[in-house]
């Protein structure tokens, strides 16, 4: 009986020090990734990956271009590259890592007090960018890939 | 003759009389109704008509018109008003002639009366709270403020046989003050009262306090200053003007992004003080927001919502059970369970209801139940207007008085106001991760689905300069010996806090007053 706890015990110790490797390997690769690119908004598409998690996506995206006189997509890539943390986020192949980033740099938007109020909703700013961002690149295919000067 | 005279037997009437019963002062308090509730005819005389909302504003239905006066119909949250409200003054008008400081002695006098234990606003104050119960941390733009609910309090319940049994003090019923005969110099001569069957008396005292609520307080005034062709109080055209409720109304919603376990915000979850007192939470902003924003002081309740009515009691039942437990586990091991404790209560609150805190402990560990949405209702600082107002209108009552008339209209800039409060608790909700708030949308609605919250404040202001106020800081109508008034007519500015609690403490502190005033004249 003692035997067999013990062995269940190294097996259990085994699967959890092989799951903390595998994460922690996963981690150092998405951050050195997530270093390499930091300088330029590399994959702007990459910011869409957290389109399903902005509520009201269309009419916030579509309240934000109403907002001024039209908003061109290289004006709101420039907006959105000229956060470091946004430029970080893009290079970030790891999907799940990069939405974690994003919704750190909202957060923080939100602290510094850089919030808009777009089709009612409360959004960090980079947030109602990438909704805009969105449609436009579902209005017109492919206008993301402009890339900030 | 006595001494003070006291018109209106309400919160602030009664407590005045209290706060006098022990000085040696003789005190008269007149009331206009009885002693055991509304009586139709007397509060008929409350009617009036009103201008500038839609919201069915109704002069008969906000003012009660009997001993206790608007206490008969009081929710009870209570709280002081907030440092920047003593610190600031709106544009083109004065502020407050006091410092907070100097009103916590009078809070913590009025709190005994209002049956709210000890004077403590600090989120220390409720036991057994954690933290992390709270929705948000406080930040640099939003807190979390707390009220404290009196039973509530009845005053007419809680001082009739005081009153009744004090030698120093005379309450008369159904005595409805007409008017205050004046001299030119300011001298009251008498305030004259009638029955509705038509009785006229005369009262004469040294010194007469006014305590009928802010409507009443400006109509009376008005009115005997237009018999009387005098001008008292109103050097700088405010008497009756600037006018102040607290705007309410749904200002948005919170979205979650994960079901929230019971907060203490939600209205049914029962917080309590060590001494028994149950706590209400708010959100409000930070001094430092609203004074970099320029904003109105604002509370919300967070109230939230859940389309399954049967999910909502089943929770309801659950905390119950547990609060019942919770009460009789403090009983036992002899910890404060305030006055109102019944150990038999508490015990079968707790087995009644035992099947529903089993039944949601387990669906909320196996699904996360909880809701996912919330209401932010709003309570809103209205900043003095001289436009809203109470005015003599051609109207008459059953004892031929002109009635009063209100305009009260909220403005456009209270709307922009809320909408950039409650898109700063937007950023607070999104900065910690609990998810988006959406702005409620009433456009459309003139009003912006603004209600009133019954709490009639200022048309008497008090003010340093007769050009800036009716009375000065203790209450004293300008240009006159001895006419006084106390209560909500006097605030200078509204604050964000239910008045009930200042208005008493305004009476405590006039009290102090008149005990070595009066026996100088």
């Amino acid at each position: 009986m003692s035997s067999l706890s013990r062995r269940v015990a190294i097996a259990g110790g085994a699967v959890l020090l092989l799951g903390g490797a595998t994460y922690g390997i996963s981690h150092v690769g998405c951050a050195l990734g997530e270093r390499r690119a930091a300088e330029r908004l590399d994959r702007p598409d990459r910011l869409f990956a957290m389109a399903p998690r902005i509520r009201d996506i269309e009419r916030v995206g579509r309240a934000v271009l109403a907002g001024d006189t039209p908003i061109a997509p290289e004006t709101l890539l420039h907006s959105l590259a000229a956060r470091p943390d946004i430029r970080a986020a893009c290079a970030v192949d790891c999907a799940p890592t990069r939405i974690d980033a994003l919704g750190a740099t909202f957060r923080a938007e939100m602290r510094e007090g850089a919030f808009v109020v777009a089709a009612n909703w409360v959004l960090a700013a980079s947030e109602a960018r990438i909704a805009a961002l969105w449609v436009l690149n579902r209005d017109h295919v492919g206008a993301v890939n402009a890339r900030p000067a | 003759m006595y001494d003070v005279l006291i018109v209106g037997g309400g919160p602030a009437g009664i407590c005045l009389a209290v706060e006098l019963s022990q000085s040696g002062l003789r005190v008269g308090l007149l009331e206009s109704g009885g002693a055991h509730g509304i009586d139709a005819d007397t509060q008929a005389l409350y009617d009036g008509p009103v201008t500038g909302n839609e919201d069915d504003l109704d002069l008969a239905a906000i003012r009660l018109r009997a001993l206790g006066g608007t206490s008969l119909h009081w929710g009870g949250h209570c709280a002081p008003l907030d440092r920047i409200d003593f610190e600031r003054a709106p544009a083109g008008f004065s502020g407050w002639p006091l410092s907070y400081d100097a009103m916590v002695p009078y809070w913590e006098r009025a709190s005994v009366h209002c049956d709210l234990g000890a004077f403590d606003y600090g989120l220390d104050a409720p036991q057994d709270l954690a933290r992390e119960d709270l929705l948000l941390n406080d930040s640099a733009d939003v807190e979390t403020a707390i009220l404290r609910q009196s039973r509530p309090t009845r005053f007419d319940e809680k001082y009739l046989s005081l009153l009744a049994d004090s030698p120093g003090v005379d309450l008369w019923l159904w005595a409805n003050a007409t008017h205050v005969e004046m001299d030119a110099d300011g001298a009251v001569r008498h305030v004259e009262t009638r029955t509705l069957e038509g009785i006229t008396r005369v009262f004469e005292a040294k010194a007469t306090v006014l305590a009928c609520g802010a409507v009443e307080n400006a109509r009376l005034l008005m009115a005997s200053n237009a018999r009387n062709g005098m001008t008292f109080g109103n050097a700088g055209d405010l008497l009756g003007r600037c006018y102040m409720d607290h705007p309410a109304g749904g200002a948005g919603f919170i979205r979650f992004d994960a079901p929230q376990p019971p907060r203490p915000y939600w209205q049914d979850i029962d917080t309590y003080a060590a001494d028994g007192i149950p706590f209400h939470f708010v959100l409000r902003l930070s001094d430092a927001a609203l004074l970099r924003e320029d904003l109105p002081n604002i509370q919300y309740y967070v109230i939230p919502l859940s389309a399954d009515l049967e999910v909502r009691a089943r929770q309801r039942a659950a905390r119950r059970s547990i609060g019942g437990l919770r009460n009789v586990v403090k009983y036992a091991i002899g910890r404060d369970v305030g006055e109102s404790f019944s150990l038999s209560r508490e015990y079968c609150a707790f087995i009644t209801n035992a099947d529903s805190f089993v039944h949601d402990t387990a669906i909320t560990f196996l699904n996360g139940q909880g809701p996912t949405n919330a209401l932010l209702k709003f309570e809103q600082e209205q900043r003095p207007d001289r436009t809203n107002r109470v005015v003599l209108s051609e109207s008459r009552d059953a004892l031929g008085g002109r009635r009063a008339g209100v305009h009260w209209a909220p403005s456009q800039d209270e709307v922009a106001a809320v909408k950039r409060a409650t898109a700063i608790v937007g950023a607070a909700v999104g900065a910690e991760g609990l998810g988006r708030v959406e702005l409620e949308t009433h456009d459309a609605d003139p009003y912006w689905g603004m209600t009133t919250s019954w709490h009639q404040m200022g048309t008497t202001r008090m003010a340093e300069a007769t050009t800036s106020g009716v009375c000065d800081p203790q209450g004293r109508v300008h240009g006159t010996d001895a006419l006084y008034m106390t209560g909500t007519s006097l605030f200078p500015t509204a604050g964000r806090a239910n008045p009930t609690l200042t208005a008493v403490a305004l009476s405590v502190r006039l009290a102090d007053h008149l005990k070595t005033e009066v026996p100088r004249l």
